[in-house]
Formats: structure tokens, sequence, C-alpha cells
């Protein structure tokens, strides 16, 4: 801790014991006997849009926030798991200390209400025996929304599920038939009120049931900007060095910059072009999420090196650069392959993207008009005729009507996912569904292919020491790999139940070293400190708070946003930014230590 | 086919989807004209009371369609999501084995509808019985003040997310 946290501390301190702070609130949460209740998430919602800003009780159950804005009205929600959430709207603060009483909660469904998805996605994996069809249905059921949050963890009739599989497949969470039988029997039996209440609840009176988080998360600040409207999926968002954030909405084609100085957030949106496409693209057959409005679907964004802001649009499969002055955008046609996906700049700035449907990686350089298109291997013989047939089949499929019995293989086609340059300037991606990752050597295109240990990687980085960061998406597991030595080391994720987190994307905090983590399925957000080799998990506190990329501003906050499709899981509703101040220590005006 | 299965899911895999005009303009045939009997079924028996919005979808009974409403809230009622928040709810999910013969229709209600923008999307993901070929469809939007009506075909496998769109 620096100087100035121990000094914003002792000023929070003193200010807590007399009376709130003009810009902030503080107050005590104690249960109905005048017990101090620890950890609780004090969360102040505020502006329209809002911002929702949340710190956590301590040791005494007193909270401290700071950086409000003067005059505004707020909704305070205060959260503990085993008590009734309290919901209080709050004129402008007179400083008085806002104090809460929680009640406990009595009825055990109640409580098991209130655990993240992966608590309830656990009840459905601890029965299924077979590795194989674990992998399938963690892959497939959980890479657009949480599996086992309120809306999915409902029992069916078995016509009904079939019918949701059918859907689904269609979308692309294809598995095979065996394991879709099995389905409805299997999502039923695990989230039947007599299984699963017992079980997820067990233990509820008894100290160690859902502990609180300790006095080093406690620190911590969460900041949420509503982003966008009710159908938006802000699939990825970045800091940029100006401070502001950019995000893209893949529902609306549209690129958000959010100004997070201001109270509130300002929010400033441009609409992407989208030259006349229809609904879903220039593609085939499948199905759209019923509220969407994609034509061009925005989908990952990086910055070059003039602060221009360049963009993958994944169905008008297209690249745009976004001057940030004349906040206009440029459009780049592909040359070749389907679904630009996520993208790096690199020193000469060459924009690198995988392109997945068709199994590529694609470099255009802004400055010479160059493009390359580098195809992947598959991995067999099959599959490299069926990617090479590919736009026949799309049309094919078009145009005929083919029968697909709703049905799709599981095991799916090798697809170029996430993509970092090493320090060495070398070019890296994973092969999701096919375990592997790749090289390409950045000037002689190159290629090498590695297998990895572990199912599903997904969208890895390198740290400043030239090793790479992969998570496992369906095995639970960030691993390291160092190029030299062709060596993987993997770590487990200890979120709890152990084995239900799927982690959709890494990034590495630059000035740390330290490893971020998304956990997609429950609602946090996991650092892994590789120097002291410790692990520590940040609830958020919305549910339903599905996450797929990670960002660090100037000042060492972590970024990401809520993407869970369709947004109407999300708690509330509402797709957001979320902001983490690990410390509580970001520079005025937001800033808030909690004792 | 099992390659082609493959494909097919691998392609919706990244939403991308086309969605065929529904209907395009001038364009007459059988499926026009038992799309066009279905409007007709739908408008001879209204069911909406007072300020309340009903949307119906009629089909024949060799295929399964599916009827999706999307709220001003962005919240879609359908078979897999019941009720909305701002107050949808749909009627049983008629499919190959319901017992009903004849035509087949699915009901969305509001019974305080909210102002706003709606959206009624049609999926075809089933053929029951009979030949291959687009589906005919008719849509029935009963709201204080004037009604609206749409129809159409769908292609099998093929979700048409936006049929319709009215404020309300
Ligand atoms: C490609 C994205 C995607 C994948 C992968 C996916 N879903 Fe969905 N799921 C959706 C969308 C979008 C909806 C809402 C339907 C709509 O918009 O019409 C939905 C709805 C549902 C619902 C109904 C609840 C609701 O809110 O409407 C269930 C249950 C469900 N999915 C289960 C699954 C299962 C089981 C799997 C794995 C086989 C799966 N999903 C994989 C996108 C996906």
């Amino acid at each position: 801790m620096n100087l100035r946290s121990v000094l914003l501390l002792c000023l929070s301190l003193t200010v807590f014991s007399t009376a709130a702070r003009g810009d902030g609130s503080s107050g005590k949460v104690t249960a109905e006997d005048g017990s101090p209740i620890v950890g609780a998430m004090v969360t102040f919602r505020f502006g329209s849009p809002f911002q929702e800003r949340t710190v956590f009780s301590g040791e005494d159950g007193g909270y401290v926030v700071s950086g409000l804005p003067d005059n505004s009205d707020f909704l305070v929600r205060v959260r503990r798991i085993g008590w009734a959430d309290i919901r209080s709207p709050q004129s402008p603060g007179d400083g008085t200390p806002l104090d809460f009483t929680m009640t406990r909660l009595t009825d055990p469904a109640e409580v098991a209400a209130q655990l993240p998805a992966n608590h309830w996605y656990g009840l459905v994996l601890e029965q299924v025996e077979s590795d194989f069809e674990k992998e399938q249905i963690v892959r497939q059921c959980t890479f657009c929304h949480q599996q086992g949050n309120p809306a999915t963890r409902l029992q069916r009739s078995p016509e009904e599920w079939h019918k949701i599989l059918s859907l689904m497949a269609r979308m692309g969470a294809g598995l095979d038939e065996e394991i879709r039988n099995k389905v409805p029997e299997l999502f039923n039996s695990a989230y039947d009120p007599e299984n699963a209440i017992p079980k997820l609840t067990k233990g509820f009176d008894k100290p160690g049931f859902a502990p609180p988080p300790d006095a080093e998360v406690r620190r911590a600040v969460i900041d949420e900007f509503e982003m966008g409207g009710r159908s938006s999926m802000q699939h990825d968002m970045i800091m940029h060095p100006n401070g502001f954030a950019y995000s893209v909405d893949m529902s609306t084609d549209t690129l958000f910059r959010l100004d997070p100085s201001v109270p509130s957030g300002e929010r400033e949106l441009y609409p992407i072009p989208s030259s006349n496409n229809p609904l879903g693209g220039e593609g085939a057959s499948g199905a759209l999420p019923s509220n969407t409005d994609m034509r061009v679907g925005p989908h990952s964004l990086q910055v070059d090196q003039d602060g221009d802001v360049w963009i993958t649009l994944a169905v008008g499969n297209q690249l745009a650069r976004f001057d940030i002055d004349e906040k206009s955008f440029t459009l780049e046609d592909l040359p070749g392959g389907i679904f630009p996906h996520t993208l790096r700049v690199d020193d000469k700035g060459r924009v690198w993207y995988t392109i997945t449907v068709s199994n590529h990686v694609g470099m255009y350089d802004p400055k010479s008009g160059q493009h390359e298109i580098i195809r992947i291997p598959a991995r067999n013989l099959g599959e490299e005729v069926l990617l090479r047939m590919l736009p026949a089949l799309m049309w094919l499929g078009q145009t005929f009507e083919l029968d697909m019995g709703g049905g799709g293989e599981g095991s799916g086609l090798p697809m170029p996912y996430g993509i970092d340059f090493a320090p060495d300037g070398g070019v890296w991606f994973s092969q999701l569904n096919a375990d592997r990752i790749g090289r390409i050597d950045p000037e002689t295109f190159e290629l090498k292919m590695i297998d990895t240990p572990f199912s599903a990687p997904r969208r890895m980085r390198f740290d400043s020491r030239g090793k790479m960061w992969i998570p496992g998406f369906s095995s639970n597991l960030i691993s390291k790999f160092d190029p030299e030595t062709g060596k993987f080391e993997n770590y487990e994720l200890p979120v709890e139940p152990l084995g239900t987190e799927t982690p959709y994307s890494v990034n590495v905090d630059p000035a740390t070293d330290d490893v971020w983590v998304c956990g997609t399925n429950s609602d946090t957000l996991i650092r892994y400190q590789q120097d002291i080799d410790k692990f520590t998990i940040f609830p958020l506190p919305t549910r339903v708070t599905y996450t797929r990329d990670i960002d660090f501003g100037a000042d060492g906050s972590v970024w990401t946003s809520n993407s869970n499709a369709p947004a109407w899981q999300i708690e509330t509703g509402v797709p957001r930014v979320i902001r983490l101040d690990v410390d509580g220590d970001t520079d005025l005006p937001m800033v808030s230590a909690n004792p | 086919m099992k390659d082609i299965r493959r494909v097919f899911s691998l392609m919706a895999l990244f939403l991308i989807s086309g969605c065929d005009l529904v209907d395009p303009a001038g364009q007459t045939g059988p499926v026009q004209e038992e799309a066009g009997i279905l409007g007709d079924q739908l408008r001879s028996a209204p069911t909406a009371e007072g300020e309340q919005l009903t949307i119906q979808l009629a089909f024949a009974a060799d295929v399964d369609l599916d009827l999706y409403v999307t709220g001003p809230l962005l919240e879609t009622v359908y078979f897999a999501n019941h009720e909305s928040k701002s107050g949808g709810k749909i009627s049983d999910d008629v499919r190959c084995d319901s017992e009903e013969s004849g035509t087949r229709t699915e009901k969305v209600i509001y019974l305080n509808p909210m102002k706003g923008r709606y959206r009624i999307g049609v999926d075809f993901p089933h053929r029951c019985s009979g030949e291959s070929g687009p589906a005919p469809f008719a849509v029935l939007v009963e709201r204080p003040g004037e009604d609206l009506q749409k129809e159409g075909s769908v292609k099998l496998e093929r979700f048409e997310v936006a049929v319709l769109e009215f404020e309300l």
C-alpha cells in the first residue's frame, strides 16, 4: 500500500466514525442482533444511464464509498449471500451515516437462488460420467450465456428441451445426438429443487458457508456502467490510452465510448456503417438471437499507434478503422475467409486477426494495402476438404432446403481464436476445438502448430517475460506456455465448486505481470499473481455477469464487459462495462477506501 | 451428410444467418394462397379484449412453427421463455405431437402492454409430415386502435427474426 492509500484510508476511517463526506457515504451493515456483516456488497446506483459503484463492508460491518456525485438520488442495494437483499432509495446525502440491518434468510430455496450460475451447473456436471460428454456440454453450452443462471436452470418438459437444443444447435451449439437425448433427464434431475436446494445450501447454518471475501478483496471498488440498450451484446471493450473506454455492441452494430471520469460516465455512440446488409450479414442458414439488429457484427477492437481503433466486423467480413478525432469509420473488405474475430496491431501498424469459421489468420498492412490470408492446418484431410468447400456449401444451404435435423457435431471444426504477439514479434494464436496453439513468423509467414495438454484453448496473452497464458475454456484451468522450452504448466482455477468455471479469456497486467482471468460462469474476475503463486477471486455484484475479455486502465484498474447473450438473462436485463479498482486506489475524484 | 451437418452447425456457430425476405413483393403461388387462408381464419375469430395486446401465429398441421414476440424491453417471449418482465405471456407450445388437427395457433398476450417497439419472429424448426418447401403462416396483431396482419412463408430451419415490427 503506498503513502497515498494510507492517507486515504486514515481519512476514510476518520470520516466513517463521524459522518459521510459530501461526495460519498458511509455506514454499517449489521444483522438484526447487531453483529457486523462482513463482506456485504453495498452498491450505489446513480445517473441515467446509470453507474453503480460497489464497495464491501469490512470486519466491523463498516463501509465507505467515495466519489459519488453531490446532488444525485441513489438507489442503494445491500447484498450478502444468506441475507435478503436490501434496496433503498436515497436522496442526496446530508452526511448522516447510512446504516443497514439485514435479515437472515430462512428459506433454503432463496439462499440457493443467490448463488452464481456455476454452483447450479456443477449439479449437472457432477452427473456426467464421460469426460467426452462433459467436454461437449461445457464447451458447447457456455459460450454465449451462462448455464445454471435463473433462465437456464428451470425444469422443462423433454419436448421443450429438445426444441431448445435444436434452436441452440442452429445458433451453433451442436451436441452429438446421444448427448442431446440425455439432456432433458440430466438437466431436469440436476435442477430438481429436491435435489438442488439441499445440496446447494448444505452447511448454510455453519460459518464456512459462502464465506466473505478476504480483507484484500474487500478493499476493491467495482464500478458498473450501463452500456447500450437491452439487447446489447458488448462483446469486447478496451481501455484507450486517452482514458476513454471503447466497447463494441455486436447486437446493434455500435461502437461506444465511455468517459469514466464524469459521474455516472459520459457516453458517445457511433453507429457502424452496415452497407445495407441483411440481418445477420451476408451469410447462410442458422438462427439469430430474436432481438438482434446485427448486420456487420463488431466483435473485437484494438488501438493502433495513431490512437485509432480497429474493429473486426464478424458478419460483415470486414475490418473497420475508427478515427477517434474525426469520429468516422473506414472499412476494409476481407480478401477471403469467413468471420474475422480477435485482432492485434503490431509495432509496424499491421493488423493481425483470426478468421474463425474458415480456419485462417489474416494480416492487413494499412500502409501498403497488403493483405495476407494464412490457411491454418486442419486436423485431418476430411476437415481440410470440408473447410475448402465451405463457401459452396453455405451457398447450397441458402438455396436449397436441407433438413439438418436441428443437429450438429459437438466436436466442431478447428477455429483460430485468440491471437497475441510474443516479445520477439512472433504471432501466436489458439485453435479452439483442435486443442492447439500455433505460431506464425511475422515476416516469412512460416507456421508451426503445437498441441495443448488441455482442452479448448481460448483467448490467450503473453506476459512481459515472454510466457504465454492460455485459458482452458472447458478444462477449468489456465496454462503457462514457454515458447523456448515448449513446456506447459497448468494451474487449476480454485473457483468453488471446483471444476465449474469456464474461463473465456485472460489478460496480463503489463505493470505487475499478474494474470487476470474471466470467471465467466461464476460472476467473478480472478487474479493469479505468478510471483507468489496465489489466486484471488473478486466477486462481481451483478448476477449473470458473463465476461469475454479483460483490459487495463493506465491507473491499474481492471476492465471488462458483461455480454451475456441474451441480455435479458442478466439481472436487471442491462448490459454493462465494468471497472474493478483492486485496492480502492484510483485517482480522485473516484477515490475510496474501506475499513 | 454428417459433414454437411458439421458445416451448418459451424456456420451457425457464429450467428451468421441469412434472413431471406419474407414473402418478397410480388410473389404469388400456392404457399401465399395458403397463408392468405390462415390469415382469414385468424381474422374471423378475434380474441383480444379491452386494452390488451394479442399476437397470434397460425400455421398448418404438417409443420411446427414457433412464435417469438420481443417487447419494448427487448426480452422475447417464446416457447422457452414463457413470460417476460414487460408482461407478455405465450400459450402452450404447439408441436408436431400436439393434438389439434387443422390450423394451429400460438398466441402471446400482454394484458397491460408497455408503449414502445414490438418485433414478431417466426421460426420453422421441424416439418411434421408432408412435402418439403416453405411453410405458409399468418400473423395477426390485435391492439387498441387498428389491427395489423402479415402473411408469408418461412423456410425450414430458418428463423425469420423480424417478420413484422410495430410501435404501440
Ligand atoms: C451461440 C450462442 C448460444 C449458445 C452456444 C447456446 N445458447 Fe442457449 N440461448 C442463446 C440465445 C440467443 C437464447 C435466446 C433465444 C433467442 O434469442 O431467440 C438462448 C436461450 C436458451 C434457453 C432458454 C432461456 C431463455 O432465456 O430464453 C436455454 C434453456 C438455453 N439457451 C440453453 C442452452 C443450452 C443447453 C446450450 C448448449 C446446448 C446453449 N443454450 C447454448 C444463445 C446460445
